[in-house]
């Protein structure tokens, strides 16, 4: 689908306008959205657009507000922002709007505000995704702890909902607890440790934000446990997890795609084109037999 | 002919003999090892350019390993906090600074590390020797590129120390992104002595490996192997040398060739090799002239063993022919000493028999030749024995007395004859005609002397008559048959003799009708044939016949026979065969 979209947008470079500028705004300034900066610079550079990527060093709804307001003062062309909490954030987006800025979220989206676009995964085949992946697992009995993440984070909340329906006429599958990290590694290993033995007879853990990973590795290998691991994204830490066979998989998002597509479309908006309010990319799954294919460079 | 010939001959022949093959295999050696010199050099050069590569790449490695430090918070934070106030930014220095120790602390080049400065597009910097520094330099544009997020680039720079002399230092430099946003932060600038290098090549050795060179992508020389000043290695050199990139060749630096191989390992520089012609070539010399040594060595060696051997061989022949020195000039006592091979020993024996057996002839032959004296000696002795003169004398007295002058004068005349016969003018060898005159002068004499009882006939076949025979043959045996045959026998008797030539034989024989030998004589006679004694003890009885036989064994040895038939009062006669000789062909 989302090579689809590739597709359909034209190639031709513009011509080069100048002083357009757009901002990427992240949720927290996390290494899971390096390939987002690396697509979108690489596209801004051909197609001539400046581009300014921010974000608060800690995951901070306040910090990433301040910032938005920041670059609406600023007075930049365009910007995309994966949106931490869309209640708190949304009036400020719809701000933007009025400023005559080309608002689109990406990763995580503010519905209900005035943004141009979503770009990102779509959700509910993510969720969809994770819990085919956790029944080629463990099959069609099992119990299962979940870190949810930020329970506010809409993405993360689509995500679980896919999940859990596409579940539902799995009723031996048993979710046993499910908790929040809030996206911080060290809450997240608390949180899980805790899960662990409140319920140790669990069969898997799935992870539905990107600290999820990082964090079970962790705790893995601390407690040398030999059970399952399906989480999303793939920060360094998952790949060497996949790798050394702590992780099962991981579902992976296309960040790198949705830094291309940011500017992309934020251009053809700001040339007056009109875009579709959705731009849906895959996911994948990376296991212990494809890692090497997806992620040459890590060995 | 000198008498070291043979030596010298063999010397010669064993140091063409061993030498040969050593020149042989040498110049086969030499050509083999100058034809593909330069080949072997370039692959030498090849090989430690691979060794040298491996090392860089390493140290590259290293370097790379170390850069990480450039995405630590503290160096993300520092390069982003914009703030002027040191108080602002004191803490995010020290962090800056505690990080920088424990990078150093971690890495294998950290003695060759001279400084390490962060340069931050925040208008502010950090060197780990200085500290905390402000610029107002815009180092970088907007244009960052992503793609160079990885790309190291090393440079050489001089810098002022604080004694204001300058000092060339490699730089490796990295710029520095934010490790989320990739917004271009600032550069990190690694100040490295070359000391690193050594370091890391520790023993890349390479005999003839007269240093090597590094270069960068824009001909800039990054790297000199042994710190000498190479300003022969010039912009024109270098571009030739990227030019024949991956060839090799040969180039002239410092008057003297220079092989040179390039490679480009990683990181797109090129490392340049050089190796002196000369130099490599020196070991070749080196070669040669432990070849020559040991040439001349065995040189040395062959003579003094030729020497030895040729000695040892010519000695025992020398000796030989000292020997036959002396034996030329008559000495036949001499003996040479057996030493030496079997040949020459072998030679020596011959040699001492050939002369025992010469002196042995030499003695056999002088004993001959005095019994021939002596046996004609005692022959002639005979011939006159006062008896036979005084008989004889008698006999022409009485017929002297009886008037009878015509018997007178006939055997004076006889008698006369006898003696001149006896002589025979000193020959031994006479014609049969003499022998035979001889023999009938003494019978003439004999038959007045026995007028009653003695009567002769001579029958010799004319031919024989120019014949030649050793004298003295038949007389004593006509004497012998007179004097104990006929003359014993009452009434007289006949004697006859005959001569005849029979194939190659001169054959006499002497016969008479006297008493014959009696049987027992007989075998003492033929006895006395076989002793060997000396005349001197021979008897006085059967003189004649013994002296004959002798004679004739002595002149004519085997080839001539003397047989005696005899038969008791009857008679005797005597056979004796002579082989037919010119007088050139009697040995006297």
């Amino acid at each position: 689908m989302a090579l689809f979209i590739f597709l359909l947008i034209p190639l031709i470079s513009l011509t080069a306008k100048d002083n357009k500028s757009i901002a990427i705004l992240y949720p927290v300034l996390h290494p899971f959205f390096r390939e987002t900066s690396a697509g979108a610079r690489i596209e801004a550079r051909n197609l001539g657009i400046e581009v300014i990527i921010d974000g608060p060093e800690n995951s901070n709804v306040e910090d990433q507000l301040m910032i938005l307001e920041k670059y609406i003062s600023e007075g930049v062309d365009g910007i995309a922002i994966s949106v931490s909490d869309p209640e708190i954030l949304i009036p400020t987006i719809n701000k933007a709007v009025q400023h005559d800025i080309k608002v689109l979220c990406f990763d995580s989206d503010a519905p209900g505000s005035q943004r141009l676009s979503y770009i990102g995964t779509q959700n509910t085949n993510a969720g969809v995704h994770i819990a085919q992946a956790v029944l080629t697992q463990i099959g069609e009995r099992g119990s299962v702890l979940i870190n949810l993440g930020s329970s506010n984070q809409a993405n993360l909340q689509e995500r679980y909902h896919a999940f859990t329906s596409y579940l539902e006429v799995y009723p031996e599958i048993q979710i046993k607890s499910v908790f929040g990290g809030h996206g911080d590694y060290e809450d997240t290993v608390l949180q899980l440790e805790k899960a662990i033995e409140e319920s140790p007879e669990f069969d898997i853990f799935v992870g539905f934000d990107a600290a999820s990973g990082p964090a079970a590795v962790s705790v893995w290998r601390t407690r040398g446990l030999k059970k399952d691991i399906i989480v999303f994204d793939d920060q360094k830490e998952v790949l060497e997890g996949i790798r050394d066979g702590i992780i099962s998989s991981a579902i992976v998002q296309e960040q790198k795609l949705w830094g291309e597509l940011i500017v992309r479309t934020l251009s053809k908006a700001l040339d007056g084109e009109s875009i579709p309010e959705f731009i849906y990319t895959d996911t994948n799954q990376i296991t212990l037999k494809n890692y090497s294919y997806y992620y040459p460079e890590f060995r | 002919m000198n008498r070291y010939s043979l030596k010298k001959r063999i010397l010669r022949l064993n140091i063409a003999l061993s030498i040969l093959p050593l020149l042989i295999i040498g110049s086969i050696v030499y050509v083999l090892f100058t034809s593909n010199i330069r080949e072997r050099m370039y692959e030498l050069l090849q090989g430690a350019s691979n060794q040298i590569d491996l090392s860089l790449n390493i140290l590259l490695n290293d370097i790379d390993r170390f850069c990480e430090i450039r995405n630590q918070p503290e160096v993300i934070r520092f390069l982003k906090n914009s703030e002027i106030e040191t108080e602002l930014f004191v803490a995010d220095a020290k962090d800056l600074l505690e990080l920088i120790e424990v990078y150093k602390d971690n890495t294998r080049f950290s003695q060759g590390i001279k400084d390490i400065v962060f340069w931050g597009n925040n208008s502010k910097g950090y060197s780990a020797k200085t500290g905390v520094f402000f610029h107002d330099e815009e180092i970088f544009g907007k244009n960052y590129s992503i793609e160079s997020y990885n790309d190291i680039q090393i440079f050489r720079t001089e810098e002022t120390d604080h004694s204001g002399s300058s000092i060339e230092r490699l730089v490796v430099q990295k710029e520095i992104y934010h490790p989320v946003t990739l917004e271009q932060l600032g550069q990190v600038r690694i100040y490295l002595d070359e000391v690193v290098i050594e370091q890391y090549l520790g023993s890349v050795f390479l005999e003839g490996l007269r240093f090597f060179i590094l270069i960068d992508r824009a001909l800039n020389v990054l790297y000199v192997s042994d710190y000498r000043e190479h300003p022969e290695i010039n912009a024109v050199l270098l571009s030739r040398i990227i030019q024949e990139k991956d060839e090799q060749f040969v180039t002239v630096i410092d008057n003297e060739a220079h092989f040179v191989v390039t490679n480009t390992p990683a990181f797109e520089y090129t490392t340049v090799m050089f190796a002196n012609q000369k130099e490599v070539m020196e070991d070749l010399r080196r070669v040669l002239k432990i070849f020559i040594s040991v040439l001349i060595l065995e040189i040395y060696l062959i003579i003094f063993l030729s020497r030895l051997l040729t000695e040892n061989l010519t000695n025992p022949i020398i000796e030989l022919r000292k020997a036959m020195r002396k034996v030329e000039s008559g000495d036949l006592s001499i003996q040479a000493t057996t030493e030496g091979g079997e040949e020459i020993t072998g030679l020596t024996n011959s040699f001492n028999t050939m002369i025992n057996r010469m002196n042995h002839l030499i003695k056999k032959n002088e004993e001959e030749h005095e019994l021939r004296l002596r046996s004609e000696f005692n022959l002639l002795q005979e011939q006159i024995n006062p008896h036979f003169l005084y008989n004889t004398l008698d006999t022409i007295m009485w017929k002297a007395e009886g008037g009878d002058t015509e018997d007178v004068k006939a055997v004076v005349e006889s008698l006369s004859a006898f003696f001149r016969g006896s002589l025979s003018g000193g020959n031994e060898i006479i014609q049969v005609r003499e022998e035979i005159n001889h023999v009938q002068n003494y019978l003439i004499i004999m038959s007045y002397r026995y007028e009653d009882i003695l009567t002769f006939s001579l029958n010799v076949d004319e031919k024989l008559l120019d014949r030649y025979l050793l004298k003295l043959i038949l007389q004593p045996l006509v004497e012998n048959a007179i004097y104990h045959g006929i003359k014993q026998k009452r009434g007289g008797g006949r004697l006859s003799l005959k001569g005849e030539l029979i194939g190659n034989l001169i054959c006499f024989s002497v016969s008479d009708t006297g008493v014959g030998i009696p049987k027992e004589k007989l075998m003492k006679i033929l006895e006395s044939f076989k002793k060997k004694e000396s005349f001197s003890l021979e008897q006085k009885k059967g003189f004649g016949l013994l002296n004959v036989y002798r004679r004739l064994k002595l002149y004519y040895g085997d080839e001539a026979g003397l047989t005696i038939e005899s038969r008791d009062g009857i008679g005797t006669t005597i056979n004796v065969n002579l082989p037919l000789r010119e007088i050139s062909e009697f040995h006297v």
